[in-house]
């Protein structure tokens, strides 16, 4: 039956898909870069430029978060209050000191102080762990979108972001001149591993959201065979997660630098696209 | 029938010749989990209600409704409200098939929720409860984030075209204020819609939601609206 109804337009636009990504990239590169520094000898190597991607892309973030607001130049607003039941200020207040000490340890790295931005970087870890997080809460915070009404979501969040930040960076790696070697090998296992548990995690989002009540199995079922089904399957799951996990398993020992960059460009395709999707779909939109 | 006495008081002086015939067929007296004003029955054992917090809020009474938007306009023209977006408006549903049809109309607007989720997400504190406890914008310090369009379940925050700053109803405190009614509770031909502050037992909003089966937009998500429908065949 046709209804009539007044829709203004949604809050959420591709400006804030976008600052969702490098706020992902900013909280992996800084974790993958602890990780390296503190983890095996394999990926030692990987710290120090993924230390200094992680201020530019929060840089990108914090600019796009800024050019998003209808009112730009009244940004400092938000640093001027501090409202507990607001996400958006914690993360406002988090998102800036984090700039900090994200600029100090990749200078401390810059300037080969690898012990020293270790250090920092342990302070920096709930910083960073949050930063990935937050913008799952955040729209966890908006009531009454059968999508987003989900705990699991920052988490889906914070493992695409850890695995843009290692695409990222082995992109980075590559134009720079490195050979696909050693560290190559070690992000590859991991960039497996978090795809895994990212396809388990929207494995169980569904679980959720086929039990989750009439609007929820509606979703579900318009991701899986509806208009969204090509986005969704084709190109979030298949395209971003399936083919680079394949590639990587049959391809095992390959040096190829080309194929490194290729799963790293898939993987960034699927992880941009899966943001896009739970942010308009969630909001109605499409 | 005798026009009603309309005032923001809410001393309905004309109520007993409302037609409540099938108001009191739809008894069902009132509605505990839906009270979002607990000050409603404390006023009522003590008796006096000068000097409470107000709970302003609204009664729609859907079987009045004929649809004529003149809410909308009246909205409209009292805040100068850009073109493209509204502060109030009618939802319009068509069921039935010919020649067995009928149209609904469901005026929407702010529900002044008791437990805002507009307000919480508000990171600069524009989101706020004024003085009356009315859900209110501060366009100054709005920044135009745009959380609160998102985290209203009712959807009825938007963007101000000509502010830069979220907009929505604001149950017209400038004319409360002042001793009158809503803009769009005055221009209401159909008497559909009642204004009143449900902390006084005496006010017509009170009465009404006592002796009326009455319904609030999304129940389930514990934001405590403030306006009640009654004879909603769907929502």
């Amino acid at each position: 039956m046709p209804t009539y109804d007044i829709f203004h337009l949604p809050a959420l636009d591709s400006i804030t898909v976008m600052y969702f990504f490098f706020s992902g990239l900013t909280s992996g590169t800084f974790l993958l870069s602890l990780w390296a520094g503190y983890g095996q000898e394999k990926l030692k190597s990987v710290a120090k430029p993924a230390a200094v991607i992680t201020p530019i892309s929060l840089a990108i973030g914090l600019l796009l978060l800024v050019l998003h607001l209808e009112r730009p130049f009244q940004f400092w607003r938000i640093l001027i209050t501090f409202k507990p039941t607001s996400t958006t200020s914690w993360g406002a207040w988090v998102l800036n000191i984090f700039f900090v000490i994200s600029f100090l340890y990749a200078f401390l790295w810059l300037k080969n102080k690898g012990e020293k931005a270790k250090m920092l970087g342990l302070f920096g870890l709930p910083f960073a762990l949050f930063t990935g997080l937050y913008t799952g809460l955040l729209l966890m915070q908006m009531s009454g979108n059968a999508l987003w009404d989900s705990a699991l979501l920052p988490w889906i969040f914070l493992v695409g972001g850890l695995l843009t930040a290692i695409a990222v960076t082995v992109i980075v790696l590559t134009v720079m001149g490195q050979k696909p070697t050693e560290p190559f090998f070690g992000l590859r296992r991991h960039i497996q591993a978090l795809i895994a548990i990212e396809l388990l995690m929207i494995a169980s989002e569904f679980v959720g959201l086929f039990t989750g009540g009439a609007a929820a199995t509606e979703i579900a079922v318009m991701l899986l065979r509806g208009k969204l089904s090509f986005w969704f399957l084709n190109l979030e799951v298949l395209v971003g997660l399936l083919i680079p996990l394949g590639l990587l398993i049959v391809a095992k020992r390959s040096k190829n630098a080309g194929l490194h960059v290729a799963v790293s460009a898939l993987v960034i395709i699927g992880v941009l696209t899966m943001r896009f999707i739970v942010v308009l779909v969630g909001q109605g939109q499409i | 029938m005798k026009k009603r006495e309309r005032s923001s008081s809410g001393q309905s002086t004309a109520e007993h010749e409302r037609p409540l015939r099938r108001r009191e067929v739809l008894k069902v007296g009132t509605l505990g989990a839906l009270a979002g004003c607990t000050g409603v029955g404390k006023a009522m054992a003590g008796g006096g209600s000068a000097n409470k917090k107000k709970c302003y809020g609204m009664v729609i009474d859907l079987r009045r409704c004929i649809g004529c938007h003149a809410c909308t306009v009246a909205c409209k023209s009292e805040f100068n409200v850009p073109l493209g977006v509204w502060r109030s408006w009618l939802r319009i549903k068509e069921d039935g098939e010919y020649p067995r049809t009928r149209r609904t109309f469901m005026p929407k607007l702010c529900n002044n929720c008791r437990n805002s989720p507009c307000i919480k997400v508000c990171p600069t504190g524009a989101a706020y409860y004024d003085q009356d406890d009315v859900s209110s914008i501060d366009q100054k310090k709005c920044i135009g984030c745009k959380l609160c369009i998102g985290a209203c379940p009712f959807k009825q925050r938007f963007i101000n075209p000509d502010k830069n700053t979220a907009d929505k109803c604001t149950m017209c405190m400038h004319r409360v204020r002042k001793g009158l009614v809503p803009s769009c509770v005055n221009t209401c031909m159909g008497n559909a819609r009642i204004f009143g502050d449900f902390n006084d037992p005496n006010s017509e909003v009170s009465q009404l939601k006592r002796d009326n089966k009455v319904e609030v937009l999304k129940p389930e998500l514990g934001t405590k609206p403030q306006v009640y429908y009654i004879g909603g065949t769907d929502r």
